[in-house]
């Protein structure tokens, strides 16, 4: 079985071979605000990569004359891929990179035993780099361009070093950089790409481009290609942008200015999200804030900041959770603790039950709560926001894990209270509301987190 | 050819497996590669196919492929 992981390092330097540097593939902490929750690898990528595998053994010479593939799932940084060869047959062969058992992968190839043409319109080095387009939608009717060809034929040898000439490797590249930064840009998701190889008359050495159709419902967007000895078609999405949350000034108007003083409120996870909403809530309210983060130092900052600006009082700490020896001081207790630490929830297999992840959610949906629990009671915590959800009775079949998790959590939280008989902890089932972890392609019902959370914080408080 | 059939076509098509039967139960739930990129490859070739077009509420609605059938033919 042949496997491998993409870390930071391989992203980056497919990032300067193809000049594809849209964050969603090289920085982690933009990334996780993505409807991936995470860096993901590049498809051109992991496609390079299958085929770099399947040239291993094979002998020389040969052509590949033909390439369909479907990057149907997200390939994120350190998932474990898998190369399953499915199918070899009369130069036509089927390929299949898995990450658990999830098909993520899939390509289709034609190929011959013949010379590849030797191709040289390319400029020699890597693309410069640059920032990714923000295109928006409508934009993209229409849209055509070119984008010059680049090969570093050194580094190219480094990432995949038995593809050897037989594909057009600038070309190829040159997809990425298109749909990564040009078309749709920033907010895309390359979905698939279908091309053909062969001699031509085209010696332009460049990337010709038109959108041959846009589906605004789903911000799907069909890109015909042309280059020397390459022609074919890509299908890519506009994907959702990471969710903006109302701004605190907003909410001054439906929160009474002193409802929550007296509070002082340790909001976990409150760099973004419904944490994000509840440190601005309260903070409208006339709380004393603190907002923790993991790794959205910016994010937390930007909150703070923002809080601050509109006359609220909040500052930031980083925290994570997962850590058992993490504290936070003694110079400030919080009277009330909100506890919005996540991970990325929408990860589940559907109809399938995966004890690691129910263990990663259990992580921080009981063990992590536990802990600061705990330690906060020690310091005189009483009060406790413990966000549960309405999945637990409605059990979708990709949430299992997640929701079985909150539901433990929701009896840890009946034993906090029998084991500190002075602690309250408020326990809503929370609907569905638009968060970064409730993106999505299709359109889907979501609550505005605002009313929400403030009739629960009025509840608990 | 009959819609099922049809749509069974279009399936076999979209997941490129023609193993694939369908059954009215037939849902993300029980086909792991059915996510959301899929529910929109699935809308646009059966749109289509059957020369119909599905608005954002039925969109929403598709849990399986009941519900499939249930938009194709009330069109």
């Amino acid at each position: 079985m042949i496997t491998r992981d993409f870390c930071l390092a391989d992203q980056l330097a497919f990032g300067e071979l193809s000049g594809d540097f849209n964050p969603v593939h090289i920085a982690p902490v933009a990334a996780r605000r993505s409807i991936f929750g995470a860096a993901v690898v590049h498809g051109i990528h992991s496609l390079l990569w299958a085929l770099d595998v399947w040239s291993q053994d094979r002998p020389q010479p040969f052509n590949i004359n033909s390439i369909r593939a479907d990057f149907a799932r997200p390939i994120r940084l350190r998932d474990v891929v898998t190369y399953s060869l499915i199918s070899e047959l009369d130069g036509q062969t089927q390929i299949h990179l898995l990450v658990d058992q999830f098909v993520t992968t899939k390509i289709k190839l034609k190929w011959s035993h013949a010379p590849a043409p030797e191709l040289k319109l390319f400029t020699v080095g890597f693309p410069p780099r640059e920032d990714p387009k923000v295109l928006a939608m409508r934009d993209a009717e229409n849209a055509s361009g070119v984008l010059p060809l680049y090969l570093d034929r050194a580094a190219a040898a480094r990432l995949f070093p038995h593809l050897g000439r037989a594909l057009p490797l600038a070309q190829l590249l040159a997809t990425t950089r298109l749909v990564g930064m040009e078309c749709p840009g920033l907010h895309s998701f390359y979905s698939s790409l279908d091309v053909s190889f062969r001699e031509d008359a085209n010696i332009t050495p460049v990337l010709a481009y038109e959108v041959t159709k846009l589906d605004t419902r789903y911000g799907l967007v069909m890109i015909a290609v042309t280059s020397p000895n390459m022609a074919g078609k890509l299908t890519a999405f506009f994907r959702p942008s990471h969710q903006e949350q109302a701004h605190s000034r907003a909410l001054q108007a439906i929160v009474s200015r002193d409802e929550f003083a007296g509070q002082r409120a340790l909001v976990v996870g409150g760099s973004r999200g419904l944490g994000e909403v509840t440190a601005k809530l309260l903070a409208a309210g006339g709380a004393d804030v603190k907002l923790t983060y993991h790794q959205g130092a910016d994010d937390a900052l930007r909150v703070a900041a923002e809080i601050t600006s509109a006359g609220g009082t909040a500052g930031c700490l980083q925290l994570n959770v997962l850590d058992q020896t993490c504290t936070l001081g003694d110079s400030w207790t919080p009277t009330h603790l909100y506890y919005f630490a996540s991970p990325l929830i929408a990860s589940g297999r559907p109809g399938a039950f995966s004890g690691a992840l129910f263990q990663v959610f259990c992580n921080y949906y009981v063990l992590g709560f536990h802990r600061l629990v705990e330690k906060l009671c020690a310091q005189g915590l009483k009060r406790a926001f413990y966000p549960s959800t309405v999945f637990i009775d409605e059990l979708p079949p990709d949430l299992s894990e997640y929701a079985v998790a909150k539901m433990a959590g929701e009896e840890l939280c009946r034993f906090l209270e029998k084991a500190h008989l002075d602690l309250h902890i408020y326990r809503p089932r929370l609907p569905r509301m638009s968060t970064d972890q409730t993106a999505s392609f299709m359109p889907t019902e979501q609550k505005d987190p605002v009313p929400v959370l403030l009739e629960h914080l009025h509840a608990f408080r | 050819m009959t819609t099922i059939e049809k749509l069974q076509s279009v399936f076999q098509d979209v997941f490129d497996d023609p193993s694939i039967r369908l059954t009215s139960e037939l849902s993300p739930a029980t086909y792991p590669d059915w996510d959301s990129v899929a529910t929109v490859r699935l809308i646009l070739s059966i749109e289509s196919e059957f020369s119909i077009r599905f608005t954002t509420d039925q969109v929403a609605g598709i849990k399986s492929v009941q519900n499939l059938l249930a938009v194709i033919e009330s069109q």
